[in-house]
């Protein structure tokens, strides 16, 4: 079977800081790696195909800096790693996202199914899974916590607020993935040797016929400041810790 | 006239969007579609001024291609929907085939030149304020942001019956089976990493149940260790409730846990490394084994 994993090439948010004076976000320590939630995605695809057969596209979309992410996703197990260059990733909104991807997803040929991790680590707006299935024309199963094949037939959990559900539909789909739908495997050595092999293609906005008014965002930041929060921060140390909280949370009323 | 739309398939979410709705509208007037009577009824009363209840869907994501339908010939000002999963798989593909641009998680919105909303990024970390101006304008609404409007005379509900392909079936739908109560408590305990067995979850619970709350944990001691249900994890992509007070047992204060809690009262850690991120996220820590202290808390508690 033809599967295609989308990926996202994101900052780790863990070495992201906020300067304290003026809330700006300094993001020069901060390093890329593949969302998180996009190494499920990938995980899932490899797995069905290690069982059935077949082939893992994995399919990104993203400025210069995005060049490094291939040979990591190739170390995860995708067959192929396909890449569309933009001239900045920051630029993207999840509808140019899912815009461009789609005409990738045409260009790259016949395909069985799509999978896409249920949101981004950055933006995480989760849009761009059921945005692709839409512009596609493909039935979307979002947010699955499990994944069956039966044929033809894609039957998936998914998991809800409300309970879990389970839903079912015919090939070719779309599935976005939580993160407990699998464990993604930490390539080793042999893995990273390999992936140096694996072929690569990057795709021009122009060659999906796509223009930059195509994909402009529709809402303009105004703003992007550091989240405040204002705690009192109060260390207890010692004996009478305990205690001392004990007799504060009483004074404030709340126990 | 124009209208502003609320599209919901709960009551409770319903109620909350069309209080949002109301501040925002001009001279527009407010809609709700739903696929659910209870909800027809409970936004018929609270807010909207014309009910929608459409009838022939297995699900509430059947009605997508109908709404997106009336939308291209009613041309709605803005379509408001929950954050809850379902609302915001409706919300990403009504925004693909209207081709208009949606905003997931709106923590605020006001109507300036266009609307203006707030999100936050990088699990928490910042704050985006944005402004769209063209139409229709699409947003997500994270929960609890509005007071419901009074119920007053209610608004006529108009009954629309379609049929629906569905390309995706149901087969079942199993209600969770938590019994934890976690948005409505005013006391959460909360069990992270740096409880060290499964076992040990039982001194978080003994806590809350001296407190007269409830236990949550991380989203790792959810779903890499599988010691609670997903639905009892607490932060920004989980449960976001706002106690009164929130303990924190071996939880470092990652980013992304600390924004699910940000409308908390009071932040309670006990935490081990005096240099871990939760102290500056929390109103008081306690630098200490949670192994002593938990006990030192249960026995000061109750004397």
């Amino acid at each position: 079977m033809k599967i295609i994993a989308c990926y996202k090439w994101t900052l780790d948010e863990a070495d992201i800081r906020v300067d304290e004076g003026t809330r700006a976000i300094l993001k020069n320590r901060a390093q890329y790696r593949i969302s998180p939630y996009d190494r499920n995605a990938i995980e899932c695809g490899v797995q069905l195909v290690e069982a059935q057969g077949g082939e893992v596209a994995a399919l990104t979309v993203g400025g210069p800096e995005v060049a490094a992410s291939l040979k990591d996703v190739l170390s995860r197990g995708a067959t192929r790693a396909v890449w569309v260059g933009q001239a900045e990733t920051a630029a993207l909104d999840a509808a140019g996202t899912a815009l461009t991807l789609a005409a990738a997803v045409k260009r790259l040929g016949e395909y069985d199914l799509i999978v896409c991790g249920e949101g981004s680590s950055d933006n995480y707006a989760q849009q761009t899974g059921p945005r692709l299935a839409e512009l596609l024309g493909i039935p979307v199963l979002t947010y699955a916590s499990k994944i069956e094949l039966e044929g033809n037939i894609l039957r998936v959990e998914r998991k809800l607020e409300e309970g879990i559900e389970v839903v079912e539909a015919a090939l070719p789909a779309l599935v976005t993935v939580l993160p407990d739908i699998n464990e993604a495997r930490i390539p080793g050595l042999k893995q990273i040797m390999a992936a140096g092999k694996k072929p690569t293609e990057q795709y021009a906005m122009a060659d999906l016929t796509l223009t930059a008014e195509d994909i402009r965002p529709t809402a303009q930041q105004e703003s992007l400041l550091g989240a405040v929060t204002d705690r009192k921060r109060v260390l207890l140390k010692g004996e009478n810790a305990v205690k001392e909280l004990v007799s504060i949370l009483k004074a404030e009323g709340i126990c | 006239m124009a209208e502003l739309w609320v599209l919901a398939d709960k009551a409770e979410t319903a109620k909350e969007l069309l209080a949002h709705a109301k501040s925002l509208a001009g001279d527009e007037t407010i809609a709700c579609l739903t696929g659910s009577a209870e909800t027809a009824e409970a936004a018929a009363a609270h807010g909207a001024d014309r009910v929608l209840l459409y009838e022939g869907g297995s699900r509430p994501e059947s009605y997508v291609p109908h709404w997106c339908e009336r939308a291209r010939l009613e041309r709605p000002a803005a379509l408001l929907l929950g954050a809850d999963r379902r609302s915001k798989e409706i919300a990403a593909r009504m925004a693909a085939r209207l081709q208009a641009g949606l905003i997931s998680d709106c923590v605020k919105l006001e109507r300036r030149e266009g609307f203006y909303s707030e999100r936050y990024l990088f699990g928490g970390l910042c704050l985006a304020g944005e402004t769209t101006g063209s139409a229709p304008f699409l947003a997500t609404m994270a929960a609890g942001k509005a007071q419901p409007l009074p119920a007053g005379a209610p608004a006529s509900v108009e009954k629309v019956t379609v049929s629906c392909d569905d390309a995706v079936r149901r087969i079942d739908l199993r209600p969770h089976r938590s019994a934890s109560n976690l948005m409505e408590a005013k006391v959460i305990v909360c069990a992270g990493r740096g409880v060290a067995k499964q076992e040990d979850l039982k001194l978080a619970e003994e806590l809350a149940r001296a407190l007269g709350g409830e236990v949550g944990c991380t989203r790792p001691v959810a779903e890499e260790r599988h010691w609670m249900p997903e639905e009892n994890y607490i932060g920004i992509t989980g449960k976001k409730p706002a106690p009164e007070l929130y303990i924190t047992l071996g939880v470092s204060g990652q980013i992304q846990h600390m924004s699910g809690v940000r409308d908390s009262k009071c932040i309670v850690a006990i935490e081990k490394n005096d240099g871990a991120p939760i102290t500056e996220a929390a109103d008081y820590t306690i630098i200490g084994d949670l192994y002593e202290v938990v006990p030192k808390m249960l026995a000061e508690l109750r004397s």
